[in-house]
């Protein structure tokens, strides 16, 4: 155990950590309203930022949260304007910011070693400036959560008796698209942005798998995402294989298990 | 309780131009009324519904509810939906999904208070589910999870209660229950309830409107031969296919 002594595997475990804070409190939400491509639409379009960011020399995360707030808020307006064809705008957003990425990438001089982080994720490279970072989105994250839990479930489980009790529906599901987009900046340090829609919704199906109630899913979500995280990191180290898909291959070996036991 | 609470003047609706789904339709409401609006799928029943909830603008015509624009007057209004779109894996309890009634009158931070749980409790004993308040929506049998949407409903403290299909997928028993219920709730406040299941409407309303595009409204109370055959004649133009001949076999 060594290895616990070292700065950067401290790093990776404090980011493990704090990303299945956002996720835990976040996923159960996606799953239950079930978006979760609409995630993956959001954290496939930040690529766009991440890109913008190395063309002017940024910091991509900052890039990424700019791309994925104004995705969120781009999918959800488009989606609720033309409701039968959300399927294919999602699809459309998916595949544009990463388009407006690889061409911003191209246009910037010299190779970007670790932009393959960014895609697949790297969390042994974690700076103190991506935890602070993460740290300032859980505390957005949880404030907001606290205050709009049950606004949150009540436009989840049913959109139209929120609407027909004069309830903000849109602005509420605007906010939420909002959230997720915050959770997924997090999101892909640890596993990048192509595996981020595991992360963030296997903990909390997972959870939901014994639990019948948001807080309990919540608090099963955040120990779930803590389990998937450290021992991907784990594994990672030890094995000398890439730290992202070690997490996910947790998650969806523990999510399995879990699926098979639920149904025995 | 007898004021007018809805009043539709020469309203027409369509989702699509020039292909009306509701055309010329005049109706009035009161305060006691135990109105069924019955009609074939897609004679425009649930668009009737939303707009009187505000959920979509009449093309042509006037709405009134309550003396007001019908999004000002959701507030005395309680809605039953038709329950089959709803997600049961949801992971909410049934106290949970009974005080969502009344989270348009929190603000943000603001948690329920004892006498947001007293009136919860209050309409869960009315529907009799109190001792099931924290099993998730999805444990419950399609009966009880209608008693849950319509104590949803009723923790609004409606003057009117809106109800579309709300018997599709429930048992028979659940089903008389289920019209006891409204009965006792009619006492204080008006009910309009949609369906296609005619005669069980028939059997359990004072007002029935039928609805395919057009609407001819009909006191039940008064159901001799003669307005029978009224409705009868209007039954007919409407369903068109032999329901008007079990209506008329049961009175």
């Amino acid at each position: 155990m060594d290895i616990l002594t070292y700065n950067f595997f401290q790093n990776a475990l404090i980011i493990g950590i704090l990303a299945s804070i956002a996720c835990g409190i976040i996923g159960p939400f996606v799953v239950a309203k079930r978006i979760s491509f609409l995630g993956g639409s959001i954290a496939h379009s930040s690529f766009g930022g991440i890109g913008l960011a190395y063309f002017l020399g940024f910091n991509p995360l900052i890039g990424a949260i700019i791309f994925s707030i104004l995705s969120a808020l781009g999918i959800g307006a488009v989606s609720k304007k033309f409701k039968n064809k959300e399927d294919a705008i999602i699809g459309a957003m998916w595949s544009l910011g990463m388009a407006i990425g690889l061409v911003f990438i191209y246009l910037t001089p010299g190779y970007s070693a670790d932009l393959f982080s960014y895609l697949f994720g790297n969390i042994l490279m974690t700076s103190s400036a991506d935890i602070i970072l993460a740290i300032i989105l859980n505390i957005i994250i949880i404030i907001s959560v606290l205050a709009f839990y049950r606004w949150f479930t009540a436009i989840i489980f049913d959109e139209e008796f929120a609407e027909v009790t004069n309830i903000a529906v849109f602005p509420v599901y605007l906010f939420l698209l909002c959230l997720v987009a915050l959770t997924i900046v997090i999101l892909i340090r640890i596993v990048g942005v192509i595996l981020v829609i595991a992360l963030l919704t296997l903990p909390a199906a997972t959870a939901q798998t014994f639990n019948k109630t948001f807080p309990k899913i919540i608090l099963w979500s955040i120990l779930f995402g803590c389990l998937f995280t450290t021992t991907g990191i784990f594994l990672s180290y030890y094995l000398n294989l890439p730290s992202g898909p070690m997490i996910i291959f947790t998650a969806v070996f523990v999510y399995v298990g879990f699926l098979i036991k639920d149904k025995i | 309780m007898s004021d007018q609470i809805i009043t539709l003047k020469n309203l027409s609706f369509a989702y699509q131009k020039e292909n009306n789904i509701l055309e010329d339709i005049n109706l009035e409401v009161f305060g006691n009324d135990f109105l069924g609006v019955i009609g074939p799928n897609g004679g425009g029943k649930t668009t009737l519904l939303k707009i009187i909830l505000g959920l979509l603008k009449p093309d042509q015509g006037d709405v009134i509810v309550f003396d007001k624009k019908p999004k000002e007057a959701r507030d005395l209004i309680g809605y039953v939906p038709q329950f089959l779109e709803i997600d049961l894996d949801c992971p909410v309890s049934v106290l949970d999904i009974v005080l969502m009634g009344i989270l348009s009158r929190k603000k943000i931070f603001q948690k329920y208070d004892d006498q947001d749980f007293e009136l919860a409790k209050e309409v869960l004993n009315f529907v009799d589910l109190w001792n099931l308040r924290d099993k998730q929506i999805g444990k419950l049998s399609g009966g009880q999870r209608q008693r849950v949407y319509i104590a949803r409903a009723l923790i609004r403290k409606p003057k009117l209660l809106i109800l579309d299909e709300p018997t599709a997928s429930i048992d028979e028993k659940s089903e008389r229950d289920f019209w006891e219920l409204l009965k006792e709730i009619n006492k204080n406040s008006a009910i309009i309830i949609v369906s296609h299941d005619t005669g069980v409407v028939f059997k359990n309303v004072n007002k029935i409107a039928c609805l395919n595009k057009n609407l001819y409204c009909h006191n039940a109370g008064e159901i001799t031969q003669e307005v029978l055959d009224k409705t009868y004649k209007c039954d007919i133009e409407i369903l068109g296919h032999g329901l008007p001949h079990r209506v008329l076999k049961r009175h």
